[in-house]
């Protein structure tokens, strides 16, 4: 039986990757058919400069790059505010406070209700000018806003799911509401969440590509730009697509880094 | 308006205003919880904890023991009746609360450690958040308490990486670096393997021998006769019996109290 076992093992396992490579060969060819059916003519060729190209001798950014390092700034600026307002709105709806209560679900629900684009729009032509923001902190706030509502559901339910004995530590040491939460609850919510976070800034990035429509130039608006200047449809919309992929799976690593460091430093 | 602006005066500058001299640490009156809506947790109790006294509290579960010692120190706010520590009365204000809070201790059935932070970081917290001590300070303190309870060679120690009984050890320590006037300990033993109550017990009893006033939840009984100077008996959420803990273990004065030892021992 113990001798049987790792040739079973070994089996079952080259079953299954033959079955994965049969798929994925008979996926390909579809996708090659598909390809040969287009009327279309492919110039890859003509993609790179719009990466980067070298004038005398120094590096120059292409559009798309330059496009892809608004997109992150962008990203990066909204998620760092989204994470204010997702934890403020979790803390208020836990607070235990009806007004409080009333105010985080209002903001939860008419933002996870509506779409982003009439959010982006409404915020650039309808508060903006109230406040005089500028169409980046315009973009900023919408995204931050949006994805701030999505990660407050998320952020509630990892301080929910922190056993209610951490809360009684803290009050029966004397610890305030607002020390009990930065010290001890939210740190351990934050390693709960962390997965699910994760997720909802991949999306806020990809959703970042709406922000071109208040002609902010990020990664989707330089992809527009060209397309319109050289018709090359298909491969700049390619290129910028596998440039959100980097920027996400990059993302993905790096959480799951962070995670596995947090699980060898201490489990619960 | 003149009797306001008084009360207002004394809350914030003499908070011993609303406080008065009292022999009992814990005082008791006539103390009433509620749960959801018709279950007496609590159905008037009343006692008092002498200074250096031990209390043990016992009875079948369900008795109103652990809400009890809830009552005592805001985890619960009685609805009927008068809590009042170190002659300070419990009220539901937050001010109160966190008043009464800081000179009380307490331990735990489930431990309830940060398991984020280590040993020492766990006793150290709320002497710098609450006490605001130095890091120096409350690190020099921490470490001379986790010494008390035999724990300084694990004060690096995650919480996960501790037995049960170490654990609770450390929680006995974060409870004590506050210098609390009581202890209240939740029976605290019922979570530990066997073999390792011994060695939380022996942490208590060191306490009590240098004098600590406390209020014990337990179910050992043969601790609760060696420790504590006076028994109370709870059933149903009111006090039955209470007596001193040898009278108590050698002739229980009433029926209910017989059956329960006669169950138990």
């Amino acid at each position: 039986m113990q001798a049987f076992l790792p040739h079973r093992r070994f089996s079952r396992v080259a079953w299954d990757a033959a079955k994965f490579m049969a798929l994925s060969a008979f996926l390909l060819y579809l996708l090659y058919r598909g390809g040969r059916a287009l009327p279309y003519h492919f110039q890859w060729y003509r993609v790179p400069r719009y990466f980067f190209s070298f004038q005398d001798g120094a590096l120059v950014w292409g559009p798309l790059m330059r496009g892809l390092g608004m997109t992150l700034a962008i990203s990066a600026a909204s998620f760092v505010l989204a994470l204010v307002f997702g934890v403020s709105s979790a803390m208020l709806r836990l607070s235990g406070s009806a007004a409080g209560g009333a105010l985080s679900r209002l903001y939860v629900e008419s933002i996870r209700n509506t779409p982003l684009l009439t959010q982006i729009l409404f915020l650039y032509f309808v508060i903006g000018p109230l406040f005089a923001l500028s169409r980046y902190v315009c973009a900023i706030l919408a995204l931050a806003l949006f994805e701030g509502a999505y990660a407050s559901e998320i952020i509630r339910a990892g301080v929910l799911s922190v056993d209610p004995g951490q809360w009684e530590a803290c009050h029966s040491l004397g610890l305030s509401r607002w020390q009990a939460y930065t010290r001890v609850v939210l740190p351990q919510a934050f390693r709960k969440v962390l997965p699910p976070l994760t997720g909802q800034t991949v999306s806020l990035v990809k959703d970042s590509a709406l922000v071109s429509v208040i002609a902010v130039y990020d990664l989707a608006m330089a992809a527009q730009d060209l397309v319109a200047d050289t018709f090359l449809a298909f491969e700049i919309w390619f290129a910028a697509a596998g440039l959100y992929l980097a920027l996400t799976l990059s993302l993905s690593a790096l959480s799951g880094a962070v995670e596995r460091r947090m699980a060898n430093r201490y489990s619960f | 308006m003149r009797r306001g602006a008084e009360t207002k005066e004394q809350m914030n500058f003499a908070p011993e205003g609303l406080c008065v001299e009292e022999p009992c640490v814990i005082r008791l009156e006539n103390v009433v919880k509620i749960f959801s809506g018709n279950l007496r947790a609590l159905d008037g109790v009343s006692l008092c904890v002498r200074p250096g006294e031990v209390l043990g509290v016992v009875g079948p579960s369900g008795s109103g023991k652990s809400t009890l010692l809830r009552c005592i120190n805001g985890l619960e706010i009685p609805d009927g009746g008068k809590v009042t520590v170190n002659g300070c009365e419990l009220l539901p204000g937050r001010k109160s609360i966190n008043r009464v809070r800081r000179q009380v201790g307490m331990v735990f059935q489930s431990f309830n450690l940060f398991p984020h932070m280590t040993a020492e970081q766990n006793v150290s917290l709320a002497q710098r958040m609450v006490q605001k001590k130095t890091a120096a300070e409350a690190d020099r303190v921490s470490r001379e308490v986790l010494r008390s309870v035999g724990m300084e060679e694990k004060a690096g120690s995650y919480p996960h990486e501790l037995s049960g009984g170490q654990q609770q050890r450390v929680a006995i320590a974060r409870a004590l670096a506050l210098e609390p006037r009581v202890m209240l300990l939740d029976e605290i033993t019922s979570a530990l393997d066997p073999e390792m109550i011994g060695e939380v017990l022996d942490v208590v009893k060191g306490i009590a021998r240098k004098g600590a006033t406390m209020v014990v939840v337990t179910h050992e009984m043969g601790f609760a006769r060696e420790v504590c100077r006076n028994v109370v008996f709870m059933e149903n959420g009111r006090v039955v019996e209470e007596s001193p803990a040898q009278r108590f273990f050698s002739a229980p004065a009433t029926e209910r109290a017989r059956d329960f030892l006669a169950k138990v021992l």
